[in-house]
C-alpha cells in the first residue's frame, strides 16, 4: 500500500520515511513539505494512508485532514504530531491513528497494523527488505510482550482468545514461561490454587488443562499441552513467541549493533511493552526485569550507531524517549549530551544535563554521578 | 457463540453496554441511544465494579464509557473488559479531553465529548454499524462453515 508523508519539517520527513521503509509494508510514494503539495498530489496519485503533521503554516494538518476525507474518503490518515491536544478533534476527523512525536518503531508498528490489518507476506518480500528484516517483520506466533496474545500470522493479526477463566490463562503463560520443559503437577497446583486442599487444586488443574487443549485445537493446532509421569509440558510445534525472538537477536546484535541498525529497530520493536506486565504474574517479575534490562542496552547502543553514522536526529529521538521512561538514568543522560554535542548543539547538551541534575535534586534529593558532571564539565571547556 | 441478533428487516441489532458515573448524563446518553431502532441498550452501571462483573457475560457489540470514573479510569475499566471481550467497540463519552491520546493507543473506536449532540453521536453510530456489520459477516461465514 502507498503512503503520502506531509511535515513542514524535512528532517521530521525523512526519518519517518525510514521507519515506514524499516516496517516495510508501507511503501512511502510521496513526501510533501507543505499540505497544499499533498492535496495536489492526491488529485492525480493512488494514495492509501496519509501521515500528517499537524502544526504547519499555511493550511494546517486538522484542515488538510478534513479536506482530504470529503474529497478522498477511503484513504486512512495517520496524525502525526509533537502535540497532544488535537486528538479529540482527530476522533471527530475519524482518523486511523494519533500519533507523538518522537515516533518510535514499537508505536508505529501498531499504526501500521491499523491500516494493512491482513497484509500478506508477499507484500513485504517484494518491498525489498534484506532477509533479515523481512524475517523479523513477521510476527512470532504467540505475543508475550506487554499481555499473553495468539497471533495469526497468516491473518496478520491478533487471534481474539476467549479465556474462561484467568487460572487457565495463567496456566498457559506459565507453561510458555517454561519453555517446552516439563513441570511437574504439584509445582502447577501451588503456584494457581495455592490455599485449596490437593483433590480440589488438581480438578482445577484438569478444567484449566482441558480448556486449554480445546483452545488449541480451535486456534493453535500446531500447539500441544502434553501430560507424561505427573508433569505437563507445552509443545510449540516450532512457534517462536516474540520473547523468546528478542532474546535470541538480543544475543546476536549486542556488541555489535554496528552496521546493523535495521535490524537492531526491527528488534526493538518487538518490544511491546514490559513480560506479561498486564496480568502482573509474580512469578513474571525477574524475567520481565531482565529483558527490560536487555532492551535498554540495546536501545542504548543502537543510539551510539545511529550517533556514530551521523543519523543524530535518530540517536536524539530514541534516547529522549527512553529517557522518559527512565528519567534518572545516568547513562542515557550522558549519551542524550553526547549526541546534542556530537550534533554540534552543545547548548542542548548543556541544558540537557542542567535538567538531568534538576530533576535528581528535586525528586531525589541526589546529584549526578561524577561521570556525568564531568561530561557536563567537558562541555564547558 | 452468541448468534448475532437481527431484527426484522434484518437490520443487525447492536448490543451497547452504558456507564458513567454521572446518572444524569448516564440517563442522558441512554435516551439518545434510545432513538435508534437498531441499537439494544442491553445494560448500564454508574458503578465501574457492576459494570466490570456483568458486563463480560452480556456480550456487547459496543460500550460506551465515561473516562472519569473515580476510583477506575474509563480506560482502564475498559481495557479490562477489552481482555475478556478483544472485539468490543470502546467509545468514549467524556467531560474531558485529555484522555483522547491514550484512546488512540487504544484502539478505541470513538471519543465524544459531552455535551453528546445527536449529530455527533449519528456519526458513530453509522460507522458502528458499518463495523458491527462486518462482524457478522464473519460470524456467518463461520457458521457456514460449520454447518
Amino acid at each position: 500500500m502507498r503512503a503520502m508523508l506531509i511535515d513542514d519539517e524535512k528532517p521530521a520527513l525523512t526519518h519517518l520515511e525510514r521507519l515506514i521503509r524499516a516496517d516495510g509494508r508501507l511503501e512511502p510514494v510521496a513526501l510533501c513539505t507543505s499540505a497544499r503539495e499533498g492535496i495536489e498530489w492526491l488529485d492525480k496519485e493512488r494514495i492509501d494512508a496519509v501521515f500528517l503533521d499537524i502544526g504547519m503554516p499555511e493550511m494546517n494538518g486538522l484542515e488538510a485532514a478534513e479536506h482530504i476525507q470529503q474529497r478522498h474518503p477511503g484513504i486512512a490518515i495517520v496524525f502525526v504530531t509533537a502535540y497532544s491536544d488535537y486528538a479529540v478533534e482527530a476522533f471527530d476527523l475519524q482518523a486511523i491513528d494519533y500519533l507523538l512525536k518522537p515516533i518510535g518503531p514499537a508505536r508505529l508498528h501498531k499504526a501500521i497494523a491499523r491500516i494493512v490489518p491482513d497484509s500478506s507476506k508477499a507484500e513485504a518480500a517484494t518491498s525489498g527488505l534484506t532477509d533479515a528484516a523481512s524475517k523479523t517483520s513477521e510476527m512470532p506466533g504467540v505475543l508475550m510482550f506487554r499481555r499473553l496474545e495468539l497471533y495469526d500470522s497468516a491473518a496478520r493479526k491478533v487471534h481474539p482468545v476467549k479465556w474462561r477463566t484467568a487460572k487457565s490463562q495463567e496456566l498457559f503463560a506459565y507453561l510458555l514461561h517454561q519453555g517446552e520443559q516439563w513441570v511437574p503437577r504439584g509445582e502447577l497446583t501451588d503456584l494457581l490454587w495455592p490455599s485449596m486442599p490437593g483433590d480440589k487444586a488438581a480438578t482445577h488443574l484438569h478444567t484449566s488443562v482441558y480448556q486449554i487443549r480445546k483452545l488449541l485445537k480451535e486456534s493453535k493446532p500446531e500447539m500441544a499441552l502434553e501430560y507424561r509421569q505427573e508433569s505437563y509440558r507445552l509443545l510449540r510445534g516450532g512457534a517462536e513467541t516474540d520473547v523468546e525472538r528478542f532474546e535470541r537477536e538480543y544475543e546476536e546484535l549486542i556488541g555489535s549493533v554496528k552496521g546493523k541498525i535495521d535490524p537492531a529497530e526491527a528488534v526493538l520493536a518487538l518490544w511491546q511493552g514490559g513480560y506479561l506486565e498486564h496480568h502482573d504474574y509474580p512469578w513474571a517479575e525477574s524475567r520481565a526485569e531482565k529483558l527490560n534490562r536487555q532492551r535498554f542496552r540495546l536501545a542504548l547502543e543502537l543510539a551510539q550507531e545511529e550517533k556514530a553514522a551521523g543519523r543524530t536526529d535518530e540517536a536524539i529521538r530514541l534516547l529522549t524517549s527512553l529517557q522518559e521512561e527512565e528519567p534518572y538514568a545516568e547513562e542515557i543522560c550522558r549519551q542524550l549530551m553526547s549526541a546534542h554535542e556530537f550534533a554540534g548543539n552543545k547548548r542542548l547538551a548543556r541544558e540537557c544535563y542542567r535538567a538531568f541534575e534538576l530533576r535528581l535534586e528535586e525528586e531525589l534529593g541526589a546529584e549526578p554521578e561524577p561521570l556525568t558532571r564531568q561530561a557536563y564539565e567537558r562541555l564547558e571547556e | 457463540m452468541r448468534v448475532p441478533a437481527f431484527s426484522g428487516k434484518g437490520m443487525r441489532i447492536m448490543r451497547i453496554y452504558l456507564l458513567d458515573g454521572d446518572r444524569e448524563s448516564l440517563a442522558r446518553t441512554a435516551r439518545m441511544l434510545g432513538g435508534y431502532p437498531d441499537v439494544e441498550l442491553i445494560g448500564s452501571s454508574y458503578e465501574p465494579e457492576a459494570a466490570l462483573s456483568e458486563a463480560p457475560g452480556l456480550e456487547p457489540d459496543a460500550l460506551f464509557i465515561e473516562t472519569r470514573l473515580g476510583c477506575i479510569s474509563g480506560l482502564a475499566a475498559s481495557e479490562r473488559l477489552l481482555r475478556e471481550l478483544p472485539g468490543l467497540h470502546v467509545v468514549y463519552v467524556t467531560s474531558s479531553r485529555e484522555y483522547a491520546v491514550e484512546a488512540f493507543e487504544q484502539r478505541a473506536f470513538d471519543y465524544l465529548l459531552k455535551p453528546l449532540t445527536l449529530e455527533r453521536l449519528e456519526r458513530t453510530i453509522l460507522r458502528l454499524r458499518r463495523s458491527c456489520g462486518s462482524i457478522v459477516h464473519t460470524q456467518q461465514e463461520r457458521l457456514d462453515k460449520v454447518e
